[in-house]
């Protein structure tokens, strides 16, 4: 199961680096790294995390790839 | 110490831990005589890798340690699992049929089938961490 992500636009959106947002929501930069290269789907508690941190809500970080406004 | 850092270690002390346990499957299964009887080592060197990310956890404190052992580290974990389990299988399969033949003994046979089992999980382990910040150190941040 892949998932379209937006979390690198987002992150970069908001100033922050891999690091720094891994720092953010308790993971290793390796996590983050995955995720954004979509290696590994998150969990829920971890997409909201992120969610969280760059203040917007899971579904601008995340989309199922067959929804029309996929755009990745 | 730095979760990086400890993740670090614990993946080099995984992969180097696996090695070392098929290095002694190996070693079995061409000397029998001289390394079935020291089948306890296995146990010795399993204990001496917890007490290592132990003390090295303790020493990153408990933060570092969550963020060394996340759920990205889980879910290679679980792909480590699924890799030791069909490893054994085989390993398994050919020890019955190597017992069967009176080309192994028992006594050698269970040594060499625990430590490849083991060694899988730890080699597994220890390549897809060592992967994973080899990865991150080339990306940019």
């Amino acid at each position: 199961m892949t998932l379209v992500t937006h979390l690198t636009e987002r992150r970069k959106a908001a100033g922050l680096t891999q690091s720094r947002l891994a720092e953010k929501v308790g993971v290793s930069r390796k996590t983050i790294n995955t995720v954004e290269n979509r290696v590994f789907v998150p969990s829920t508690t971890l997409a909201l995390k992120l969610a969280r941190e760059l203040g917007c809500s899971v579904h601008d970080l995340f989309e199922l790839p067959d929804e029309p406004e996929a755009k990745q | 110490m730095s979760a990086a850092r400890l993740s670090l270690i614990w993946s080099a002390a995984m992969a180097l831990f696996g090695i070392v346990f098929w290095l002694y499957a190996a070693l079995t299964l061409l000397v029998p005589a001289a390394f079935a009887p020291m089948g306890f080592m296995l146990a010795i060197l399993g204990a001496l890798l917890v007490l290592l990310m132990v003390v090295t956890g303790a020493m990153a404190g408990e933060a570092n340690v969550a963020r060394a052992w996340d759920e990205g580290v889980e879910h290679d974990s679980n792909r480590a699992h699924r890799f030791g389990f069909t490893v054994a299988w085989i390993v398994y399969l050919v020890a019955w049929l190597f017992l069967s033949r009176g080309w192994l003994t028992v006594d050698a046979a269970f040594p060499v089938m625990g430590a490849v089992t083991g060694g899988s999980y730890c080699i597994f382990m220890g390549m897809a961490g060592l992967r994973g910040w080899h990865d991150t150190r080339h990306a940019p941040d």
